[in-house]
Protein backbone atom coordinates (compact mmCIF):
# COMPACT_ATOMS: atom_id res chain seq x y z
CA UNK A 1 0.00 0.00 0.00
CA UNK A 2 1.57 3.65 -0.94
CA UNK A 3 1.97 6.42 1.44
CA UNK A 4 -0.79 8.11 0.27
CA UNK A 5 -3.18 5.18 1.09
CA UNK A 6 -1.49 4.13 4.35
CA UNK A 7 -2.21 7.41 6.49
CA UNK A 8 -6.05 8.04 5.62
CA UNK A 9 -6.52 4.31 6.37
CA UNK A 10 -4.52 5.21 9.80
CA UNK A 11 -6.56 8.00 10.86
CA UNK A 12 -9.79 6.11 10.13
CA UNK A 13 -8.35 3.27 12.15
CA UNK A 14 -7.47 6.28 14.99
CA UNK A 15 -11.11 7.67 14.25
CA UNK A 16 -13.16 4.57 14.65
CA UNK A 17 -11.05 3.03 17.72
CA UNK A 18 -11.90 6.99 19.58
CA UNK A 19 -15.45 6.61 18.75
CA UNK A 20 -16.97 5.01 21.80
CA UNK A 21 -15.14 7.19 24.27
CA UNK A 22 -16.11 10.39 21.81
CA UNK A 23 -19.90 9.22 21.85
CA UNK A 24 -20.07 9.15 25.93
CA UNK A 25 -18.89 12.20 26.06
CA UNK A 26 -20.46 13.66 23.48
CA UNK A 27 -23.61 12.32 24.97
CA UNK A 28 -22.72 13.64 28.65
CA UNK A 29 -21.66 17.15 26.87
CA UNK A 30 -24.63 17.30 24.67
CA UNK A 31 -26.82 16.74 27.85
CA UNK A 32 -24.74 19.11 29.83
CA UNK A 33 -25.36 21.81 27.31
CA UNK A 34 -21.85 21.46 25.86
CA UNK A 35 -20.53 21.03 21.92
CA UNK A 36 -21.87 18.05 20.27
CA UNK A 37 -18.74 16.31 19.65
CA UNK A 38 -19.99 13.40 18.08
CA UNK A 39 -21.62 15.26 15.08
CA UNK A 40 -18.50 16.70 14.59
CA UNK A 41 -16.68 13.56 14.48
CA UNK A 42 -19.01 11.73 12.23
CA UNK A 43 -19.28 14.87 10.05
CA UNK A 44 -15.19 14.90 9.73
CA UNK A 45 -15.34 11.29 9.40
CA UNK A 46 -17.66 11.04 6.46
CA UNK A 47 -15.57 14.12 4.85
CA UNK A 48 -12.34 12.08 5.33
CA UNK A 49 -14.46 8.71 3.68
CA UNK A 50 -15.40 11.29 0.38
CA UNK A 51 -11.68 12.54 0.50
CA UNK A 52 -10.34 9.26 0.54
CA UNK A 53 -12.61 8.00 -1.91
CA UNK A 54 -12.27 11.14 -4.76
CA UNK A 55 -8.09 10.72 -4.21
CA UNK A 56 -7.87 6.80 -4.13
CA UNK A 57 -10.90 6.45 -7.32
CA UNK A 58 -11.42 9.69 -9.34
CA UNK A 59 -8.12 11.38 -8.81
CA UNK A 60 -5.95 8.84 -11.47
CA UNK A 61 -9.27 8.45 -13.69
CA UNK A 62 -9.06 12.72 -13.76
CA UNK A 63 -4.89 12.53 -13.71
CA UNK A 64 -4.66 9.96 -16.71
CA UNK A 65 -7.17 11.95 -18.82
CA UNK A 66 -5.36 15.07 -18.06
CA UNK A 67 -2.09 13.30 -19.41
CA UNK A 68 -3.48 12.02 -22.35
CA UNK A 69 -5.01 15.50 -23.00
CA UNK A 70 -1.75 17.16 -22.92
CA UNK A 71 0.09 14.56 -24.64
CA UNK A 72 -2.73 14.81 -27.78
CA UNK A 73 -2.79 18.70 -27.66
CA UNK A 74 1.40 18.58 -27.33
CA UNK A 75 1.29 15.98 -30.62
CA UNK A 76 -0.87 17.95 -32.24
CA UNK A 77 1.14 21.45 -31.56
CA UNK A 78 4.16 19.23 -32.92
CA UNK A 79 2.12 18.20 -36.48
CA UNK A 80 0.63 21.57 -36.93
CA UNK A 81 4.46 23.52 -36.28
CA UNK A 82 6.16 20.57 -38.78
CA UNK A 83 2.77 21.35 -41.44
CA UNK A 84 3.79 25.25 -41.05
CA UNK A 85 7.27 24.25 -41.76
CA UNK A 86 6.64 22.39 -44.87
CA UNK A 87 4.23 24.90 -45.73
CA UNK A 88 6.69 27.56 -45.60
CA UNK A 89 9.39 25.45 -47.37
CA UNK A 90 7.29 24.98 -50.28
CA UNK A 91 6.19 28.63 -50.73
CA UNK A 92 9.65 29.63 -50.46
CA UNK A 93 10.44 26.73 -53.34
CA UNK A 94 7.68 28.14 -55.23
CA UNK A 95 8.62 31.53 -54.94
CA UNK A 96 12.01 30.78 -55.47
CA UNK A 97 10.49 29.06 -58.64
CA UNK A 98 7.96 32.18 -59.52
CA UNK A 99 11.44 34.46 -59.29
CA UNK A 100 13.32 32.16 -61.74
CA UNK A 101 10.03 31.24 -64.00
CA UNK A 102 11.28 34.34 -66.43
CA UNK A 103 14.57 33.23 -66.61
CA UNK A 104 13.28 29.36 -67.33
CA UNK A 105 10.56 30.53 -69.94
CA UNK A 106 13.74 32.48 -71.86
CA UNK A 107 15.61 29.44 -71.51
CA UNK A 108 12.74 27.16 -72.69
CA UNK A 109 12.00 29.53 -75.44
CA UNK A 110 15.85 30.13 -76.98
CA UNK A 111 16.34 26.12 -76.65
CA UNK A 112 13.20 25.91 -78.89
CA UNK A 113 14.45 27.98 -81.10
CA UNK A 114 17.93 26.59 -81.43
CA UNK A 115 16.46 22.92 -81.46
CA UNK A 116 13.84 24.41 -84.90
CA UNK A 117 16.92 25.73 -86.21
CA UNK A 118 18.77 22.96 -86.46
CA UNK A 119 15.91 21.09 -87.20
CA UNK A 120 15.71 23.19 -90.29
CA UNK A 121 19.09 22.64 -91.30
CA UNK A 122 18.82 18.76 -90.78
CA UNK A 123 15.87 18.97 -92.96
CA UNK A 124 17.24 20.73 -95.56
CA UNK A 125 20.73 19.18 -95.60
CA UNK A 126 18.48 15.83 -96.48
CA UNK A 127 16.25 17.63 -98.67
CA UNK A 128 18.91 18.34 -100.57
CA UNK A 129 20.63 14.91 -100.34
CA UNK A 130 17.83 13.32 -101.38
CA UNK A 131 17.41 15.97 -104.89
CA UNK A 132 20.77 15.32 -105.64
CA UNK A 133 20.39 11.31 -105.23
CA UNK A 134 17.22 11.84 -107.50
CA UNK A 135 19.10 14.11 -109.91
CA UNK A 136 22.46 11.34 -109.71
CA UNK A 137 19.31 8.83 -110.42
CA UNK A 138 18.03 10.40 -113.40
CA UNK A 139 20.92 11.12 -114.78
CA UNK A 140 22.24 7.45 -114.53
CA UNK A 141 18.87 6.22 -116.25
CA UNK A 142 19.24 8.46 -119.32
CA UNK A 143 22.90 7.69 -119.43
CA UNK A 144 21.74 4.09 -119.42
CA UNK A 145 19.08 4.62 -121.76
CA UNK A 146 21.40 6.40 -124.11
CA UNK A 147 23.85 3.49 -124.18
CA UNK A 148 21.10 0.89 -124.57
CA UNK A 149 19.49 3.33 -127.35
CA UNK A 150 23.18 3.30 -128.93
CA UNK A 151 23.39 -0.46 -128.04
CA UNK A 152 20.87 -0.98 -130.16
CA UNK A 153 21.45 1.08 -133.06
CA UNK A 154 25.37 -0.21 -133.11
CA UNK A 155 23.85 -4.10 -133.33
CA UNK A 156 21.05 -2.95 -135.95
CA UNK A 157 24.31 -1.61 -138.06
CA UNK A 158 26.31 -4.13 -137.37
CA UNK A 159 23.71 -6.92 -138.43
CA UNK A 160 23.45 -4.96 -141.43
CA UNK A 161 27.34 -4.36 -142.51
CA UNK A 162 27.59 -8.39 -141.48
CA UNK A 163 24.94 -9.13 -143.87
CA UNK A 164 26.37 -7.02 -146.67
CA UNK A 165 29.65 -8.25 -145.91
CA UNK A 166 28.41 -11.82 -146.47
CA UNK A 167 26.69 -11.28 -149.64
CA UNK A 168 29.89 -9.80 -151.25
CA UNK A 169 31.72 -12.71 -149.90
CA UNK A 170 29.47 -14.76 -151.67
CA UNK A 171 29.07 -13.47 -154.60
CA UNK A 172 32.71 -11.91 -155.12
CA UNK A 173 34.70 -14.42 -153.76
CA UNK A 174 36.95 -16.23 -156.65
CA UNK A 175 38.34 -19.51 -156.41
CA UNK A 176 41.76 -17.76 -156.60
CA UNK A 177 40.94 -15.54 -153.59
CA UNK A 178 39.89 -19.04 -151.64
CA UNK A 179 42.92 -20.83 -152.97
CA UNK A 180 44.77 -17.41 -151.09
CA UNK A 181 42.90 -17.54 -148.24
CA UNK A 182 44.11 -21.35 -147.76
CA UNK A 183 47.44 -20.20 -148.67
CA UNK A 184 47.91 -17.91 -145.77
CA UNK A 185 46.24 -20.23 -143.61
CA UNK A 186 49.55 -22.79 -144.29
CA UNK A 187 51.59 -19.83 -143.77
CA UNK A 188 49.96 -18.86 -140.22
CA UNK A 189 50.49 -22.51 -139.32
CA UNK A 190 53.62 -22.85 -140.21
CA UNK A 191 54.93 -19.92 -138.76
CA UNK A 192 52.89 -20.76 -135.49
CA UNK A 193 55.13 -23.84 -135.68
CA UNK A 194 58.17 -22.53 -135.44
CA UNK B 1 31.46 -40.17 -127.29
CA UNK B 2 32.59 -43.15 -125.85
CA UNK B 3 31.94 -44.59 -122.56
CA UNK B 4 34.34 -45.98 -119.56
CA UNK B 5 33.27 -49.12 -120.58
CA UNK B 6 33.93 -49.05 -124.22
CA UNK B 7 37.45 -47.52 -123.43
CA UNK B 8 38.30 -50.56 -121.31
CA UNK B 9 36.98 -53.07 -124.00
CA UNK B 10 39.44 -51.03 -127.05
CA UNK B 11 42.31 -51.74 -124.66
CA UNK B 12 42.16 -54.72 -124.11
CA UNK B 13 41.38 -55.95 -127.95
CA UNK B 14 43.84 -53.38 -128.53
CA UNK B 15 46.44 -55.17 -126.01
CA UNK B 16 45.83 -58.15 -127.57
CA UNK B 17 45.42 -57.41 -131.45
CA UNK B 18 49.36 -55.24 -130.40
CA UNK B 19 50.70 -58.48 -128.68
CA UNK B 20 49.55 -60.16 -132.28
CA UNK B 21 51.00 -57.87 -134.38
CA UNK B 22 47.68 -57.88 -136.01
CA UNK B 23 46.53 -53.76 -135.00
CA UNK B 24 45.92 -53.07 -138.85
CA UNK B 25 43.72 -56.16 -139.75
CA UNK B 26 42.20 -55.44 -136.33
CA UNK B 27 41.50 -51.99 -136.83
CA UNK B 28 40.11 -52.46 -140.63
CA UNK B 29 37.60 -55.33 -139.32
CA UNK B 30 36.46 -52.93 -136.07
CA UNK B 31 35.78 -50.53 -139.23
CA UNK B 32 33.69 -52.36 -140.87
CA UNK B 33 31.79 -54.12 -138.03
CA UNK B 34 30.98 -50.01 -136.83
CA UNK B 35 29.37 -49.63 -140.14
CA UNK B 36 27.44 -52.56 -139.71
CA UNK B 37 26.46 -52.36 -136.39
CA UNK B 38 25.47 -48.92 -136.82
CA UNK B 39 23.13 -49.84 -139.04
CA UNK B 40 19.49 -48.11 -138.04
CA UNK B 41 18.17 -51.99 -138.12
CA UNK B 42 20.49 -53.54 -136.69
CA UNK B 43 21.65 -51.22 -133.46
CA UNK B 44 17.75 -51.15 -131.53
CA UNK B 45 18.30 -55.12 -131.87
CA UNK B 46 21.27 -55.01 -130.51
CA UNK B 47 20.75 -52.97 -127.45
CA UNK B 48 16.78 -55.16 -126.93
CA UNK B 49 17.13 -56.13 -123.34
CA UNK B 50 14.79 -58.62 -125.26
CA UNK B 51 17.71 -60.56 -126.16
CA UNK B 52 19.44 -62.68 -124.29
CA UNK B 53 23.06 -63.01 -124.17
CA UNK B 54 22.89 -66.77 -125.61
CA UNK B 55 20.60 -65.13 -128.53
CA UNK B 56 23.14 -62.31 -128.76
CA UNK B 57 26.00 -64.77 -129.34
CA UNK B 58 23.91 -66.68 -132.37
CA UNK B 59 22.79 -63.31 -133.83
CA UNK B 60 26.36 -62.24 -134.16
CA UNK B 61 27.90 -65.96 -135.37
CA UNK B 62 25.07 -65.09 -138.19
CA UNK B 63 26.43 -62.41 -138.68
CA UNK B 64 30.16 -63.06 -139.05
CA UNK B 65 29.45 -65.88 -140.85
CA UNK B 66 30.13 -64.47 -143.78
CA UNK B 67 32.34 -61.78 -143.46
CA UNK B 68 36.19 -62.93 -143.11
CA UNK B 69 36.97 -61.71 -139.23
CA UNK B 70 40.27 -63.10 -137.45
CA UNK B 71 39.85 -64.89 -134.46
CA UNK B 72 40.63 -62.54 -132.43
CA UNK B 73 38.20 -59.84 -133.54
CA UNK B 74 35.38 -62.89 -133.84
CA UNK B 75 35.90 -63.71 -130.13
CA UNK B 76 35.80 -60.31 -129.44
CA UNK B 77 32.70 -59.58 -130.27
CA UNK B 78 31.14 -63.06 -128.50
CA UNK B 79 32.77 -61.76 -125.77
CA UNK B 80 30.63 -58.43 -126.35
CA UNK B 81 27.44 -60.48 -126.78
CA UNK B 82 27.85 -62.61 -123.80
CA UNK B 83 28.37 -59.29 -122.04
CA UNK B 84 25.60 -57.51 -123.57
CA UNK B 85 28.44 -54.78 -124.72
CA UNK B 86 27.60 -54.87 -128.30
CA UNK B 87 25.82 -51.72 -128.20
CA UNK B 88 29.39 -50.04 -127.52
CA UNK B 89 31.12 -51.37 -130.29
CA UNK B 90 31.03 -48.00 -131.86
CA UNK B 91 33.21 -46.14 -128.81
CA UNK B 92 35.34 -49.46 -128.76
CA UNK B 93 36.14 -48.68 -132.20
CA UNK B 94 36.84 -45.26 -131.46
CA UNK B 95 38.74 -45.69 -128.95
CA UNK B 96 40.78 -48.43 -130.84
CA UNK B 97 41.33 -45.85 -133.56
CA UNK B 98 43.05 -42.97 -131.05
CA UNK B 99 45.24 -45.78 -129.33
CA UNK B 100 46.31 -47.14 -132.91
CA UNK B 101 46.91 -43.50 -133.64
CA UNK B 102 48.82 -43.11 -130.58
CA UNK B 103 50.86 -46.10 -131.00
CA UNK B 104 51.49 -45.11 -134.58
CA UNK B 105 52.53 -41.70 -133.85
CA UNK B 106 49.77 -40.28 -135.73
CA UNK B 107 47.03 -37.65 -135.93
CA UNK B 108 43.65 -37.33 -137.36
CA UNK B 109 42.60 -34.10 -138.31
CA UNK B 110 39.36 -32.69 -140.01
CA UNK B 111 39.81 -29.92 -142.43
CA UNK B 112 36.80 -28.20 -143.65
CA UNK B 113 36.94 -25.43 -146.31
CA UNK B 114 34.41 -23.26 -148.25
CA UNK B 115 35.44 -24.55 -151.70
CA UNK B 116 36.86 -27.63 -152.26
CA UNK B 117 40.59 -28.07 -151.89
CA UNK B 118 42.96 -28.91 -154.66
CA UNK B 119 45.15 -31.92 -153.61
CA UNK B 120 48.14 -29.84 -153.70
CA UNK B 121 46.75 -27.37 -150.84
CA UNK B 122 45.34 -30.52 -149.35
CA UNK B 123 48.89 -31.95 -149.16
CA UNK B 124 50.17 -28.74 -148.05
CA UNK B 125 47.66 -28.34 -144.66
CA UNK B 126 48.85 -31.94 -143.68
CA UNK B 127 52.25 -30.77 -144.28
CA UNK B 128 51.55 -27.74 -141.88
CA UNK B 129 50.43 -29.75 -139.45
CA UNK B 130 52.70 -32.99 -139.15
CA UNK B 131 55.41 -29.74 -138.96
CA UNK B 132 53.51 -28.25 -136.01
CA UNK B 133 52.73 -31.48 -134.61
CA UNK B 134 55.60 -34.16 -135.12
CA UNK B 135 52.78 -36.94 -135.91
CA UNK B 136 51.96 -38.26 -138.91
CA UNK B 137 48.52 -36.22 -140.15
CA UNK B 138 45.42 -38.51 -141.52
CA UNK B 139 43.33 -35.86 -142.82
CA UNK B 140 39.32 -36.21 -143.86
CA UNK B 141 38.02 -32.77 -146.28
CA UNK B 142 34.81 -31.90 -145.81
CA UNK B 143 33.46 -29.08 -148.38
CA UNK B 144 31.10 -26.36 -145.89
CA UNK B 145 29.66 -23.31 -147.29
CA UNK B 146 28.86 -22.12 -144.50
CA UNK B 147 32.41 -20.78 -143.71
CA UNK B 148 31.95 -18.49 -146.93
CA UNK B 149 35.99 -18.56 -147.62
CA UNK B 150 39.06 -20.15 -146.09
CA UNK B 151 39.78 -23.10 -144.29
CA UNK B 152 38.93 -24.55 -140.31
CA UNK B 153 41.13 -27.56 -139.14
CA UNK B 154 40.02 -29.93 -135.82
CA UNK B 155 43.26 -31.15 -135.22
CA UNK B 156 43.60 -33.30 -131.11
CA UNK B 157 40.57 -31.13 -129.77
CA UNK B 158 41.88 -28.06 -130.59
CA UNK B 159 40.30 -25.35 -133.95
CA UNK B 160 42.79 -24.13 -136.53
CA UNK B 161 40.07 -21.25 -137.63
CA UNK B 162 41.16 -19.23 -140.83
CA UNK B 163 37.63 -18.78 -142.26
CA UNK B 164 36.02 -16.00 -143.58
CA UNK B 165 32.70 -16.43 -141.38
CA UNK B 166 35.20 -16.27 -138.11
CA UNK B 167 36.40 -13.47 -139.16
CA UNK B 168 33.47 -11.74 -140.23
CA UNK B 169 32.10 -12.45 -136.52
CA UNK B 170 35.06 -11.01 -135.00
CA UNK B 171 34.82 -7.91 -136.78
CA UNK B 172 31.29 -7.79 -136.03
CA UNK B 173 31.92 -8.81 -132.52
CA UNK B 174 34.77 -5.53 -132.61
CA UNK B 175 31.93 -2.86 -134.49
CA UNK B 176 29.27 -3.89 -131.68
CA UNK B 177 31.70 -3.43 -128.50
CA UNK B 178 33.33 -0.25 -129.50
CA UNK B 179 32.61 2.51 -127.78
CA UNK B 180 32.05 6.04 -129.44
CA UNK B 181 31.61 9.31 -127.83
CA UNK B 182 28.97 11.69 -128.53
Amino acid sequence: MSRRGRVPGLALATTLSLLPALARGSEAAHEQGGIPWMTLLFTFVNFAIFCWLIAHYAMPLLRDYARGRHDRVVAELEAAAQTRREAEQLKAQWEARLAALDKEVQEIRAQATADAARERDTLLRAAAKTAEAIRNDARRTAAQEVRQAEAALRQAVVQQATALATQLVRDRLTPADQDRFVGEFVTQVRETAR
Amino acid sequence: MTTRVARRYAKALFSLARDAQALEPVAAELRQLRQAFDDPAIAPVLASPLMTPARLVSLVDQLTQHVALSILTKNFLRVLAENRRLDQLVGVYDHFEALHDRALGRIRVTIRSAAALSPERQREIVAAFEQRTGKTVLATAITDAALLGGVLVEAEGKVYDGSLRTQLEHLANEMAGARTYL
